[in-house]
């Protein structure tokens, strides 16, 4: 089925709408909840959160990519859980955001949306080369392996590990830049 | 708190860099059931060339069914399309809260149906639930009477005095078995249609008052068959069951027998088939001529 038509089911408050977007994402959602949380029964727990969530949001959303659009639901709530169970115990799987803590400067903890931080971001991903751009896509919207990554782009972990280093400090001068860091 | 504060932002990014880098793993996944679809969608279309040839083949020899147009009294009535799947009627508001709630219990995600249910239509509390993803005030969550809660189960606040129902999307059952003991153990059948054709070759409908045991009976005669979703209506129907689910909220449930003991029952928006024997059928068809009152229903348009 057709993303447009799965939406329409959901506009027409069709439980099928549920069936068919797990019929077709499943797989999508559990590997990006899975990539975050290393953990069957909290991803599939978090791909079904997410289903649920789109029930809530559709209408009135009409996602124009409801992959991206799901995706974007699942990973919060991985994310979310993840923030959730380190707080109560830490340790646990290596985060791979902890990559990411040096772009950005003190800043106090907000849970609210970072709009203008997310603006920026889109600029910079934006000016990056294609290549550059999906290897750290993949490493940090879809939190794939640096040896994953290395497999889909044909390139040797070395060069993906040294691709990801250079554009966390474009990143890290980028929002600097911007006025996002100390 | 940094890397989660990027990690929030970064989720926001254009949907065209999160498609442009989705895994080759995933993509192809996805691309395989766009591929899988069509290959069902062909085979499909020639089992489907292949069922009309057979049915037209077998349809001649099928054994005939009683006239009864002369034993009965008519019945005039104006409404030619009987049998749709409706709601019991809730108030407004009621319902729209219904239709927007969606819980997890058991790792299987329940949505509002628009159904309201008072709170003594439930057996057991089975458990409790968070909204999903907002974090509020758990919801209590009950199995409802003569309902699986693989189903469907009854959702509310501790004190509300209504609960609203919320069906599993994703339930399905394999055997008529399930089909019966899961959902069709709360209905009740509110009338028979017998279909038939008269000494001029008229098709006609009688409605027979008949006592649910023995539908119930008639459709457990095949209880080990496997149900199979349906690819298409049954053509020559012979008799059709009614029957409302009132915990449901579903009235005008369908459940329709073709001439060679294929049954369809449409039953929360799934249509499923299985098939019973042709003697089981015909002994059902001359019980309920010979012994249950009938009209013989004259539509008027």
């Amino acid at each position: 089925m057709q993303d447009c038509d799965i939406v329409e089911l959901f506009f027409g408050r069709d439980e099928q709408a549920i069936a068919e977007t797990q019929k077709k994402y499943e797989k999508y959602c559990l590997y990006i909840a899975n990539g975050i949380l290393h953990c069957r029964e909290d991803a599939e727990e978090c791909a079904n959160d997410a289903y649920s969530r789109l029930w809530q949001l559709i209408p009135p959303a009409r996602p124009a990519r409801l992959s991206a659009f799901l995706g974007k639901l699942v990973r919060g709530l991985a994310i979310d859980k993840l923030r959730e169970s380190h707080a109560k115990k830490r340790g646990g799987p290596e985060l791979v955001l902890e990559e990411l803590d040096e772009c950005l400067g003190d800043t106090s903890a907000c849970d609210e949306p970072d709009i203008d931080l997310r603006d920026a971001i889109n600029r910079f991903l934006g000016e990056l080369p294609d290549d550059a751009r999906v290897i750290f896509v993949q490493r940090y919207w879809y939190m794939c392996s640096v040896r994953e990554i290395s497999r889909e782009t044909g390139s040797s972990e070395s060069r993906v590990k040294v691709t990801l280093a250079r554009t966390r400090e474009k990143l890290r001068r980028y929002l600097e830049k911007e006025g996002f860091s100390v | 708190m940094n890397e989660h504060r990027i990690a929030r932002a970064l989720n926001d990014i254009d949907d065209a860099f999160i498609e442009q880098a989705m895994p080759t793993r995933v993509r192809r996944a996805l691309d395989r059931r766009g591929r899988l679809t069509r290959r069902l969608g062909m085979a499909a279309g020639l089992i489907l060339a292949l069922g009309i040839c057979a049915a037209a083949v077998f349809g001649r020899i099928a054994a005939p069914f009683p006239d009864v147009s002369d034993r009965l009294a008519v019945k005039l009535v104006t409404d030619t399309t009987p049998g749709i799947n409706t709601p019991a009627s809730t108030p407004d508001s009621e319902i729209s809260i219904s239709s927007r709630l969606a819980v997890t219990y058991c790792e299987q995600l329940y949505i509002g149906c628009g159904t309201v249910v008072p709170r003594d239509e439930t057996e057991c509390l089975l458990g409790t639930a968070p909204q999903a993803y907002y974090p509020s005030d758990a919801l209590q969550i009950y199995k409802l009477r003569g309902v699986s809660e693989r189903c469907a189960v009854a959702v509310g606040s501790r004190e509300g005095l209504v609960l609203s129902v919320c069906t599993n999307p994703q339930y399905r059952p394999d055997t008529l078995d399930g089909l019966m003991n899961d959902i069709l153990g709360a209905a009740e059948f509110t009338g028979v249609h017998y279909l038939f054709s008269d000494r001029s070759g008229q098709p006609q409908t009688a409605e027979y008052d008949c006592p649910a045991d023995r539908i119930t009976a008639l459709l457990r005669s095949a209880r080990d068959e496997k149900l199979t979703q349906a690819s298409e209506d049954i053509s020559d129907t012979c008799l059709t069951f009614f029957a409302d689910i009132p915990v449901l909220g579903c009235t005008d449930v369908e459940i329709s027998i073709g001439r060679d003991g294929r049954v369809q029952a449409d039953v929360l928006g799934q249509t499923y088939q299985f098939r019973i024997g042709r003697t089981q059928l015909h002994r059902f068809v001359r019980y309920l001529t010979d012994n249950c009152d009938g009209q013989l229903l004259i539509y008027e348009q």
